[in-house]
């Protein structure tokens, strides 16, 4: 056989379809990939350590700089993780709430993320933008109660910012209501495509055994077929009181994952559509009103404990561990990111597919910069 | 010898001269225009595609952005990297675009012919195939790993595909009995006007079409299989390291490669400028004209569509499909052809004394067996290789939500 | 015929021309302001790892190796289209078999994976 020799080539930082600066030292054979070796930390900001630095209350608005796709789920578990600490209880209302803008954020990530993930895959951004079309009605009801679309900065210790008018939950519904005609629609696009088929079947299979290994969450291990969520192995919030399903991949490859993300959305559309049937009526009781005070000054000082929670962020188990010592701000926090984790298995994936599997087994895992370096 | 000292020193040889240089100069501007449009009806239909709009804002419905963006890169800093080999960099665009250029001198507009030279196809085939060269030098010239790739990619993918796309021609070659792409265009018109008469419309010539149309998405890089500058992997591919006017004329030949496929694609399928009054003296030119533009374009919306919705074919799955695939439908569909001339045209003297049985060569009886048999080997032949092709093995799929 | 070669010739000129013309033009209008940063070559915002012009993966030459074969045969093949039509059932069977050679000649490179992407 004739001597070939070995190109390395780094993809990223800079680079169209590394989902932000990221980079990815891969050894190639020609087009074959031989060796991949993830580099990250160039978005680092000092997340946990400015948690220490912050208050409580000041730490919710970074939070929502995570996964900024879904600051709501960031911003519920960092709340819980407190309420925890602190013991507040959660009136029945804000839960609901909570819960409604959850399901909303993973809606709005999924979308998002098959979009980017048909878009690596060169589908020149039909999808994105239709996906991008449901994030933008999302991102109204967002802005509606947060003020803001991305860094929505909505849930407080003991409830949330401000409450569903009527106006809002008139808007959620109508949201409701056009959904399954665009995850049809979305599905028709997509699912029967021939090259997409060729192009995700058999490719970055994780199998079972390797996920459970590397301890993935989220849409990845799910995709492996470990039914594992979050919501259902330790139900938090209100999550028990609702009928949904968890899908589960069968292979472990990108399309399965696909598939998971597809059916995901349809279960969270589930979910919303109970909670939005079950939304107590009581108006005023969005947040804990002996915390209401407490959440609009700085004074909020949590007695000296620990405390870890955790929510079924759409990219993972995404953890929250904060340590106090009694005073205003955290003594010590941390955050276990959904996204990180999962990129840990990107080398096993990736091993022996090609140059242009490498972006397709990437945005499967869906990873988000601002999360991964923190 | 003659012919050529009276040309040359001729009385006529300036006036000559000065009618090829116009009609030159007009291709070229008349081209460029083109160009400009494409890149227009691209960026809006795929806005429109895409729930958003285009550009709207430079000229009517945008219709100037075009002229922006030639001043911007006109106007804009010209960088070769210091690693890069200077002059194989500067030249690779030159020859990219020459190579694409060159191909229209053949390239009849409706009525309006340059010139009608007896190797039409085999030109435009072999002229264009020089921009291969181009993609390699510009790959290996800019010294960038992406760059290599995707030159490398760019010479696999256009050799691979130039193979079916030539030997699909050969059929239509045949049917005409000539190789001038003014004889390929004048044997679909119609005296009626019957568009029936188009090379589209018969079986051995719907299976070309599908072969050349494919294989040109893939030699003018068009998505799916714009695998050289794939964006989502190699950043831009082979032109990575170009920018201001040296990209601009990448693009520029791009976009006329393009062209260049719809009008062939336009004018030995779809009957070039034939269609109803086209062979009136004067009017019947500018018809003629509209409605080669009018298939060209359409033809180039086609491809805009087909960028909207599909995503891209891997490396390996790209030339499996022209060697596989294209190929051998290519190869039958010669010899389907070969029996569609047997059956409809020849007599006894051609050792067709059989077909006598039919009628005369030409008669109804005829070319409906031609056509049962030819669209029986052709369907036959598509599903036999479709099938060939299958992935064995395939896992059932099922992310059908379990309860747990 | 000759004077259709001669546009040919003219617009081949003119072909070469028409890139150059825009590129040395821009040349007087543009900034040049060269820097060695702006100069190097992009690897994603990185200095470049390794050689670049290394030996490369032979799979991408086995393609142009099958390319040449069945390119020539193609242009083996145009002259007889051409003629195809007054020639007679003899050339009918006599390409019929040219073919079938090539298809066994497809068939071989088929099944000894030469057409495999490896």
């Amino acid at each position: 056989m004739l001597k070939t020799e070995e190109l390395q080539i780094n993809i990223g930082p800079q680079h169209p379809s590394t989902h932000g600066v990221f980079r990815l030292m891969a050894t190639v054979d020609g087009e074959t990939v031989v060796h991949l070796e993830p580099v990250f930390g160039y978005l680092h900001r000092n997340h946990e350590q400015l948690g220490e630095i912050w208050t409580y209350l000041q730490t919710i608005t970074i939070t929502d700089r995570l996964d900024y796709f879904n600051s709501m789920i960031n911003e519920h578990g960092y709340c819980m993780t407190v309420e925890k600490l602190a013991s507040i209880e959660v009136p029945e209302r804000a839960e609901y709430i909570r819960v409604i803008m959850s399901e909303l954020s993973r809606i709005l990530n999924h979308a998002a993320a098959i979009g980017f993930w048909l878009q690596d895959m060169g589908s020149w951004g039909t999808t994105l933008m239709f996906g991008f079309r449901q994030r933008e009605m999302i991102m109204d009801i967002f802005e509606s109660v947060g003020g803001s679309r991305m860094m929505c900065n909505y849930m407080r210790f003991g409830g949330v910012a401000r409450d569903l008018t009527p106006n809002l939950v008139e808007q959620i519904n109508l949201f409701l209501e056009g959904f399954p005609q665009f995850i049809d629609d979305f599905e028709r696009l997509m699912m029967e495509n021939e090259i997409l088929l060729a192009r995700s079947r058999n490719v970055g299979v994780l199998p079972k055994e390797l996920a459970a290994a590397y301890s993935v969450t989220g849409p990845v291990i799910r995709g492996s077929g470990i039914p594992y969520d979050i919501r259902r192995a330790e139900p938090y919030s209100i999550y028990d009181r609702f009928a949904f399903d968890i899908p589960v991949g069968s292979v472990g490859d990108v399309y399965d994952r696909f598939l998971v993300r597809m059916e995901e959305m349809r279960q969270s559309h589930r979910i919303l559509r109970q909670a939005m049937e079950q939304l107590p009526q009581a108006s005023g009781s969005y947040i804990n009103q002996a915390y209401k005070a407490a959440s609009k000054q700085q004074g909020l000082r949590l007695p000296a404990g620990e405390a870890y929670c955790r929510v079924e962020s759409p990219k993972g188990e995404l953890g929250y561990y904060i340590v106090s010592n009694g005073g205003n701000s955290a003594y010590r926090y941390g955050i276990r990111a959904p996204s990180l984790i999962n990129l840990t298995a990107l080398n096993d994936m990736c091993r022996g597919y090609t140059v242009a599997d490498i972006v397709v087994i990437l945005g499967s895992i869906d990873i988000v910069m601002g999360e991964v370096d923190r | 010898m003659r012919a050529m000292w009276e040309f040359f020193f001729g009385v006529g040889w300036l006036a000559t001269l000065t009618s090829y240089l116009t009609i030159t100069t007009a291709i070229l501007v008349a081209g460029s225009l083109v160009m400009m449009l494409l890149t227009w009806i691209e960026r809006r239909g795929l806005g429109y595609m895409q729930d958003r709009k285009g550009p709207n804002r430079v000229g009517p419905f945008g219709l100037f952005q075009p002229i922006a963006e030639a001043i911007k890169t006109i106007t804009k800093e010209d960088i070769t990297p210091t690693d890069a080999d200077r002059w194989v960099h500067f030249l690779a665009p030159v020859v990219i675009l020459a190579s694409t250029v060159a191909a229209f001198a053949v390239i009849p507009w409706g009525n309006l012919i340059p010139v009608d030279i007896n190797v039409g196809v085999l030109y435009i085939v072999a002229v264009s195939a020089v921009h291969t060269v181009g993609i390699l030098m510009a790959g290996w010239a800019s010294n960038n790993k992406f760059a290599l790739l995707g030159g490398m990619r760019g010479v696999a993918q256009a050799i691979s595909y130039e193979i079916p796309q030539v030997l699909s021609l050969v059929s239509i070659v045949m049917l005409v009995g000539s190789m001038s792409v003014v004889d390929v265009i004048q044997n679909q018109m119609d005296p009626y006007g019957n568009i029936l008469s188009w090379h589209i419309f018969t079986p051995v010539g719907l299976l070309s079409f599908i072969v050349f149309w494919i294989a040109s998405l893939a030699e003018g890089e068009r998505p799916p299989f714009d695998n050289p500058e794939a964006e989502s992997e190699l950043v831009a591919g082979y032109m990575t390291e170009y920018g201001g006017m040296k990209f601009a004329v990448l693009f520029l030949a791009n976009y006329l490669t393009n062209f260049a496929i719809c009008a062939v694609t336009a004018g030995v399928f779809l009957g070039g400028g034939n269609g109803p009054g086209s062979d009136i003296p004067i009017l019947g030119t500018l018809l003629s004209v509209f409605y080669f533009l009018a298939k060209s374009l359409g033809l180039f919306f086609v491809m805009v569509w087909i960028r909207g919705v599909v995503p891209r074919l891997r490396i390996d799955e790209l030339m499996h499909f022209a060697w596989k695939f294209l190929l051998p439908l290519a190869l039958v569909n010669i010899f389907s052809t070969s029996l569609w001339i047997a059956i409809i045209r020849w007599g006894a003297e051609q050792g067709m004394g059989i077909a006598e049985a039919l009628g005369a060569p030409g008669s109804i009886a005829r070319i409906a067996v031609a056509w049962v048999v030819t669209a029986i080997i052709n369907v036959v032949a598509f599903f036999l290789v479709a099938r060939l092709n299958a992935t064995r093995g395939v896992t059932t799929y099922q992310a059908t939500p379990t309860a747990v | 015929m000759l004077s259709n070669y001669a546009f040919i010739g003219i617009f081949a000129i003119a072909a070469i021309t028409f890139p150059l013309l825009p590129l040395i033009l821009s040349r007087f209008i543009r900034p040049r302001r060269p820097t060695p940063i702006k100069l190097s070559t992009y690897e994603c915002g990185l200095e470049a790892m390794g050689d670049i012009w290394v030996q490369f993966k032979v799979q991408y030459y086995l393609y142009a190796l099958a390319f040449v074969v069945f390119d020539i045969e193609t242009i083996y093949l145009y002259p007889w289209a051409v003629a195809y039509g007054q020639l007679g059932l003899f050339a009918l069977i006599e390409m019929a078999i040219f073919l079938l050679i090539l298809v066994a000649g497809l068939v071989y490179a088929w099944r000894k994976g030469a057409l495999e992407w490896i």
